[in-house]
């Protein structure tokens, strides 16, 4: 028992370590990068790829800032409308008429519904060089693409490049507002740390530019996948394409504003993961060369690193309270305090680099940990339930859409 | 980096004043360290104006109560320095805070008048890069005079925006700004919008050049809008004086 | 005054955390203050991209020393707990005082920058109708532009005063600068000036042209002036293009 909360300690902290290195690699990736030059030729032309189904509530906002994009070439917005049954069509039509780069395209029915779908079927009517996917609640700032494109013309064995995520509605509520610092320190380590430390990236399902010729070699997206961007982002990394960072190019999205839009979001997110971990477990090939890196973070994020939570949770727990705990030889409530502190860190950091350092995220900085963090244990055993239930009946998870809102915009 | 040092310097002898209120054992040390406590919180909320008012108020109210408790309870010289030293640390307290609110509300007014004054001199506004509304005025005085002495011509054109749909109106407003900058003749003429309505100042025409540049306009828009009707109307009058022109885009001469 | 109040509460906190860990007896409290009370000088002293590394440094290498110190003391694992207090005492501090100071000094960065920017933005030099050498260059860039296209000339003209004792050199500058300006055409040519030499930029005229405005200067400070020969030099040139005005600013780059 002893030896195996050793272990568990140990495991523990050297994850705990991996994930500081991230952040300091991220820090400096982030401090040293510069912006990308212009490109000295023409630009290449560039499809803007929106999914939509039933968006009335945003896609207003997020056509107007499409029409506000400044590129120097080609650039056609496609909205694909899902067979929505609000206003989203209504909208989307508007725009269309009056701007001549927007274009309606509504989407035949099909099976399995979702997004990877849709995509297939926007490349499916598009032609251009690169495509760019913004999801419908998305507005990207006006150089968001031309800093993409600038960026994967000008990086070796680029399969594209991906943007920064931004949350619009941080100040909507205390959700929101953790929502908007997780995606700020999830960016500043797997994205910038990762890019800093393997020359990794991955694909996030928005703001994500690629090239169509490397779409094409990988027989397009996989439909049954739930998290399409993390899939892809696999096989590209297998066949040896890298994805740069560019934290210049942004984008503003919404994210959940109530617990239970959230829950059934993330959950979506999770099944996803899952799906890519038993595929990874399948296929050999996932565990070789630079997709290594990727499996590996799969296992040890979804897997052990949760469970190190529990663990981790317990003893605190135990130690508040007074209950026994085995002799170890070790402070183990200084230990646990020492790994609250280091992921503060981490998330202070991510403030720091972003320039948001105000009181009241610095005050749910210190919070988070208790609250925000001890939801993923909920929703890491909300999925696997889910998904080992429709494994069992031979069901494919449909993807569930997230319910979007009105108003506390930033 | 030295006006910082000052800064830490004042922060620690705050620290330094609170701590001795708080460990000496001096008469009313609990009372002083309430009244400090407040008062960090009194005098960051009041305006600038009263903190001293404050800061004054109380270190003299609280010398006049020890005065008077000295004489009610018939101390002798000897013993009253132990209040002298409270009174002293209160005030020290009191004072060094006073110094270092100011100096980080000062820094504060500071910035807004330079934004403010950073406003009225700003050229280009932020999103489209036209000329701001007062910098149109100005190089618009300059041509004007240029055009009184040559006898030349210059030509006002206002694009007012047309178009029903509330949804597209914002879009289509950026793309007009977006176009006529391409349109106009750079570090030329003079272009501006406020409001909906994009204000030109044509330089060394005439009125068949105003129109050319007009039709130029539609010819650029045709390529990023889908309508058969451009959505604005145009009006062209040949710019007599700056008056003129003030009073077009709502401003003093 | 939201932003006051922020500050002004940033500041409790840091004297509440500060007077804890001084007043209540945590293990290696003495150690923690000196530790609080350098890195306010720090924190004060270097650049605020530093801080956040140094407060990260401080927190992170206390826990890792707190943690081998416990390893190598097994039997005070039971007071965990006190040791945790003082390392949240110190986090407090240091936490709370890095934010405050860094706001105040991200304050100041931001008003050193806007000065900058707004002196680089003034049209004119203080309490002159002379222009700033960066609007100078920009109004060039459009009469040279509008040279170009009407094939006119422009000339500038230099009077370099380096050669005047630094005596009178501020006194006659402004006597000189003066003179240019009632010597100009309003409104159409252009004047500046750096610490020992005047420019004049003549808009719309000839080599003939240029040299009539020198003398008619030339006069008019024979009127204010006892030399009877200038002990300054006299420069003209034509300009061709905006790149020989360069040094004026970036405008012309």
């Amino acid at each position: 028992m002893t030896l195996l909360l050793y272990a568990i300690l140990v495991f523990f902290w050297l994850l705990l370590l991996f994930y500081s290195a991230l952040t300091v690699a991220g820090l400096w990736q982030r401090i040293s990068s510069q912006a990308p030059e212009k490109l000295k030729g023409d630009y290449p032309n560039v499809a803007v790829l929106i999914p939509a189904h039933n968006e009335g509530v945003v896609i207003e906002d997020t056509l107007n800032a499409m029409a506000k994009l400044r590129y120097p070439g080609e650039l056609n917005i496609y909205l694909l409308d899902d067979n929505s049954k609000d206003n989203t069509a209504e909208i989307a039509k508007e725009f269309a008429e009056t701007f001549s780069r927007i274009h309606y395209i509504p989407v035949p029915p099909g099976y399995p519904s979702g997004k990877s779908r849709v995509l297939n079927y926007g490349l499916s009517i598009s032609s251009s060089k690169y495509f760019v996917v913004y999801d419908a609640d998305n507005e990207p700032e006006a150089d968001a693409v031309e800093k993409l494109i600038e960026t994967a013309e000008q990086t070796p064995k680029a399969a594209g490049a991906v943007g920064y995520v931004k949350t619009k509605n941080a100040s909507a509520n205390l959700l929101t507002r953790m929502i908007g610092l997780e995606f700020q320190v999830f960016q500043l380590l797997m994205q910038c740390g990762r890019w800093a430390l393997f020359k990794i990236g991955s694909l996030a399902g928005t703001n994500m530019l690629l090239r169509r010729s490397v779409i094409e070699e990988l027989g397009g997206y996989d439909p049954l996948a739930l998290a399409e961007d993390a899939e892809l982002t696999v096989r590209l990394t297998a066949l040896g394409y890298v994805l740069p960072v560019v934290p210049l190019s942004r984008t503003w999205e919404q994210e959940p504003e109530t617990m239970k839009t959230f829950i059934k979001q993330r959950t979506r997110w999770l099944n996803g993961n899952l799906y890519l971990l038993e595929k990874s477990f399948q296929d050999r090939s996932a565990w070789f060369g630079r997709t290594f890196m990727l499996s590996l973070q799969h296992v040890v994020t979804y897997l052990f690193f949760v469970l190190l939570l529990v663990v981790s949770d317990i003893f605190f727990i135990a130690g508040i309270t007074g209950i026994g705990l085995p002799l170890v030889g070790a402070p183990l409530e200084m230990l646990w305090f020492m790994t609250y502190i280091v992921y503060v860190c981490q998330l202070l950091s991510s403030l720091v680099i972003d320039r948001n350092l105000t009181v009241k995220n610095v005050l749910l900085v210190l919070v988070m940990y208790f609250t925000y963090a001890q939801i993923f244990l909920f929703l890491l055993f909300r999925s696997v339930t889910m998904y080992t239930i429709s494994r069992a009946r031979k069901k494919t998870i449909v993807w569930d859409k997230t319910q979007r809102f009105k108003g506390n915009v930033e | 980096m030295g006006d910082n040092l000052k800064l830490g310097v004042l922060l620690l002898l705050l620290l330094a004043a609170g701590w001795a209120i708080l460990v000496i054992p001096l008469p009313f040390a609990r009372e002083v360290a309430f009244v400090a406590g407040l008062s960090v919180l009194v005098m960051a909320a009041v305006h600038e104006r009263y903190v001293f008012l404050y800061a004054m108020s109380a270190i003299l109210s609280y010398g006049a109560f020890l005065t008077f408790y000295a004489f009610l309870t018939g101390r002798q010289s000897v013993s009253e320095l132990p209040y002298i030293y409270s009174h002293l640390l209160l005030t020290a307290f009191l004072l060094l805070y006073w110094v270092l609110l100011n100096k980080i509300k000062h820094i504060g007014y500071e910035k807004d008048e330079l934004k403010r004054q950073i406003g009225l001199l700003q050229k280009y506004t932020g999103h489209s890069e036209l000329l701001t509304a007062n910098e149109f005025i100005e190089q618009a005085a300059w041509i004007m005079k240029a055009g009184e002495r040559k006898k030349e011509q210059a030509w006002f054109v206002e694009i007012s925006l047309e178009h029903e749909s509330r949804r597209t109106r914002d879009s289509l407003m950026a793309s007009l700004e977006r176009t006529i900058k391409n349109t106009i003749r750079q570090k030329y003429d003079l272009v501006t919008s406020v409001n909906d309505t994009i204000y030109l100042l044509l330089k060394d025409t005439d009125e068949a050049g105003a129109a050319r540049v007009v039709e130029r306009y539609h010819e650029n828009l045709r390529t990023e809008l889908n309508l058969l009707e451009p959505p604005f109307r145009v009006a062209a009058v040949q710019a007599m004086d700056l008056g003129q022109l003030a009073a077009a885009l709502g401003r003093s001469s | 005054m939201e932003k006051n109040l922020k500050s002004c509460g940033l500041l409790l906190l840091v004297l509440t955390s500060g007077w804890t860990i001084l007043v209540f007896q945590f293990p290696f409290s003495r150690e923690i203050a000196v530790a609080s009370a350098v890195s306010i000088v720090i924190l004060c002293l270097i650049h605020d991209r530093y801080s956040f590394f140094y407060t990260a440094s401080v927190i992170v290498s206390f826990g890792a020393y707190l943690i081998v110190f416990m390893f190598r003391n097994p039997s005070l694992q039971a007071w965990e707990l006190y040791y945790i207090t003082s390392h949240l005492l110190l986090t407090v501090f240091i936490v709370s005082s890095w934010i405050m100071i860094s706001y105040i000094k991200n304050l100041g960065y931001e008003t050193e920058r806007m000065k900058r920017e707004l002196d680089n933005m003034r049209k004119t030099q203080h309490g002159t109708d002379v222009l700033t050498p960066a609007e100078f260059a920009s109004q060039a860039v459009y009469i040279l532009k509008a040279a170009e296209r009407n094939r006119k000339e422009t000339w500038l003209l230099t009077i370099d005063i380096g050669t005047v004792g630094k005596r009178m050199r501020n006194s006659l500058l402004t006597a000189l600068k003066q003179a240019a300006t009632e010597t100009i055409r309003e409104k159409y040519d252009l004047v500046t000036s750096t610490e020992d030499k005047i420019f004049i930029l003549l808009k719309d005229t000839d080599g003939t042209g240029a040299e009539c405005v020198l003398r008619r200067y030339q006069d008019k400070m024979r009127g204010e002036l006892n030399f009877v020969n200038f002990p300054f030099e006299f420069q003209k040139e034509q300009v061709f293009h905006v790149q020989q005005l360069r040094r004026f600013g970036e405008a012309t780059v």
